[in-house]
């Protein structure tokens, strides 16, 4: 079209703007919560994307695990009036991020014009901790993306089930939470360490056939490293949502209280989706404390005792290095204004398998697959009771524990959608829960279910089906 | 609920004519958002021209393109009050605005920024609310589930037959730093060899990455 076309369409135009943004000025905002921009801002904010406004400080570039930057001749992808898209945000080498190849890590955002609020989610995905199960050989639970980060890895569906959850979505056709409607960072997951480790391992091919396997168990930095490229470019959250199921839901868990302090957010909520880090003291009883053989392996294999315990514990004075369950405790008096939640299925065969499949020898070699899930399903139950007993003494971290939904071993509660994680017994949805930790005030709710029948009695969930084939 | 509507419908009318100014400012400042949004730049590439077509390839996310703000919003309360309201509406309603969401759906899809966990809960949901339950929905949940598989695989088929030639260059470094680490006897400026090992590594990376 002729540019004095154009010229004159927009004059025409820029009269009804300006209306439209005087009415904006007189009607209240069809919803507003703390965060929120007025309407009149919003406006603004697409012409003007607003900035940082709580950037890394000179000391945070400093000291164990700093605060470090893209190089200014970076170029991270990023837009910053790219808003309701998911961008790749690449973080440079100088960082200290990495995958556990030794590919370039990433992750993705999705910012919205309207509100300073931000859900940060962590992406689960397993763990690992020998050449087996890093170097994803089958028959042996591995960990998530052992190739790296594609760029369009959010437009792909395989292989993360967290990229389907409520938490990650602006619409969902049948499961609706506020932050659906903030600003969106997706972390994904390739380390294999839950988000947690710091260490290079090179683990050796037991068959002696491969040469050793060189990986990045650089959870830890890279965490800081998507923490310090939020700080430096997008506003400080009002309210911030920090999430994830499974390693995630571990990651959101272990990161929680350094991602707290440097996003500063007015308000701040934690919801562990079936990560949990139980009670398991160093030397005590293996009938009491069935988690003591994962949690010394994973110390060794991922440098937690070199570096990332020690940091930990530096911001929580609760937090005992030797037992790494009293992150729960340690958390909540810390951060005593925040809302805190943990949730898992009792009858979760994932976790838990991955907790204590390959360290007990009677669950290795069970005769049969009934009696192996019996086994687990007993270590989890006496984990899964201590944390619960745990969890109601502490009034600002909620504790709820549904029983089964036929979907990923009942694994994550989150997932697909908040249905079926029902505590029939109370007459409570999983939304309760959410909506305690998001909304709520006083206690965050705590509630735990006793028996399974009324779970396993549903009719089967096609959705799931289908959903659970793709993934 | 008029001041909701009267306000709704204030906010997509800024935002529609901000963005077009803003946009058509941006046409005439930098050609290069004109070359990425162009219909041109999602033709394929010459040397994928022979290639059968498939779904559009959708852009990728890192690429800066102007984004129809006004557009995605309106979607996402277009869906929401859909799936809202879809047990009130008339069966013929229904089909006809669920049809409108899919084609608008397909199209941002193309366009980028829509993870797949969002279209496939989307195209699930359009499902649900159109097809009675039974053996016609279970296909259609069928041939979608096939859809999203076999792009999945496709796509990363693609990916696997390119590799980084500069990956592939530094796992060769990565192993020559490893041995050399590992064979120290050692480890100067007093640090640790694992923490030694770790920065030697990220110097490597740091080296070969244009920065």
């Amino acid at each position: 079209m002729d540019r004095q076309v154009i010229t004159f369409i927009r004059s025409l135009f820029q009269p009804v703007a300006l209306l439209s943004v005087a009415a904006l000025l007189v009607a209240p905002p069809a919803q507003s919560e703390e965060g929120d921009y007025s309407a009149w801002q919003t406006v603004v904010n697409l012409v003007s994307p607003p900035g940082p406004d709580n950037r890394v400080t000179a000391a945070q570039r400093q000291g164990p695990y700093p605060l470090l930057a893209n190089p200014s001749s970076f170029d991270d992808g990023f837009s910053p009036g790219g808003y309701y898209q998911w961008q790749t945000v690449k973080l440079a080498p100088s960082t200290g991020a990495v995958c556990g190849n030794g590919s370039q890590y990433k992750f993705f955002v999705n910012r919205v014009p309207n509100t300073r609020n931000t859900i940060i989610y962590m992406e689960g995905g397993g763990a690992c901790w020998d050449y087996g199960s890093c170097s994803g050989q089958s028959g042996i639970r591995g960990a998530r993306n052992p190739n790296g980060i594609p760029d369009d890895y959010m437009s792909l569906l395989n292989p993360s089930t967290s990229l389907v959850s409520p938490f990650v979505v602006r619409v969902h056709p049948w499961t609706s939470v506020k932050t659906q409607n903030w600003n969106m960072v997706y972390v994904p997951y390739c380390t294999g360490d839950v988000y947690s480790g710091d260490k290079v391992a090179v683990y050796s091919d037991p068959s002696g056939q491969n040469a050793p396997l060189i990986w990045h168990h650089n959870g830890a930095r890279n965490t800081r490293a998507v923490v310090a490229w939020l700080k430096d470019h997008l506003p400080r959250p009002t309210q911030m949502l920090s999430t994830g199921c499974s390693a995630g839901g571990t990651g959101s868990f272990n990161s929680y209280a350094h991602v707290r302090r440097d996003m500063a957010p007015t308000r701040g909520f934690l919801i562990n989706d079936s990560g949990p880090t139980f009670d398991a003291p160093a030397g005590a009883d293996l009938a009491l404390y069935p988690s003591r053989l994962l949690h010394t392996q994973i110390r060794s294999a991922w440098g937690l005792d070199q570096g990332p315990l020690p940091y930990l514990a530096g911001e929580l004075p609760g937090f005992d290095g030797n037992d790494l369950g009293t992150l729960y405790g340690a958390l909540s008096a810390r951060r005593p204004g925040d809302r805190l939640g943990h949730t898992h299925f009792w009858q979760d065969l994932n976790y838990s398998a991955y907790s204590y499949e390959r360290f007990f020898p009677e669950i290795a070699n069970a005769p049969n697959q009934a009696t192996k899930e019996a086994l687990i399903h007993a270590k989890w139950a006496v984990d899964t009771a201590r944390l619960n007993q745990k969890l109601q003494a502490l009034p600002n971290f909620g504790g709820y524990f549904p029983q089964y939904r036929a979907l990923n071993e009942s694994h994550c509660t989150t997932i697909v959608d908040f249905n079926n994680g029902d505590i029939q017994e109370r007459s409570l949805q999983l939304s309760h829960f959410i909506n305690s930790v998001l909304n709520g005030q006083g206690a965050v709710l705590d509630a735990s279910e006793t028996s399974d029948a009324a779970d396993r009695a549903k009719p089967p969930n096609l959705i799931y089906q289908l959903i659970e084939s793709l993934l | 609920m008029r001041r909701r509507v009267f306000t709704v419908a204030a906010v997509m009318l800024s935002a529609a004519v901000l963005s077009w100014l803003l946009r058509s400012e941006e046409s005439s400042q930098d050609s290069r958002s004109v070359a990425v949004d162009s219909p041109a730049d999602t033709s394929p590439r010459p040397e994928t021209r022979s290639d059968p077509p498939a779904r559009a390839e959708p852009k990728n996310f890192a690429a800066r393109t102007p984004v129809d703000v006004d557009t995605r919003a309106q979607f996402n309360e277009q869906a929401s009050a859909f799936f809202a309201n879809a047990a009130q509406m008339t069966a013929e309603d229904r089909l006809h605005e669920a049809r409108q969401l899919e084609q608008e759906l397909t199209r941002l899809e193309q366009a980028g920024g829509l993870s797949a966990g969002e279209t496939l809960l989307m195209r699930v949901g359009l499902i649900r609310e159109t097809v009675p339950a039974g053996a016609q929905q279970d296909a259609q949940l069928q041939a979608l589930q096939e859809r999203y598989r076999a792009e999945t695989q496709r796509r990363v088929a693609t990916a696997q037959a390119r590799p980084d030639p500069q990956f592939g260059y530094y796992k060769v470094r990565e192993s020559e730093i490893v041995n050399e680490v590992m064979a120290m006897e050692t480890i100067p400026d007093g640090l640790s060899r694992d923490e030694y090992l770790r920065r030697r590594l990220q110097s490597a990376r740091e080296q070969l990455t244009p920065q």
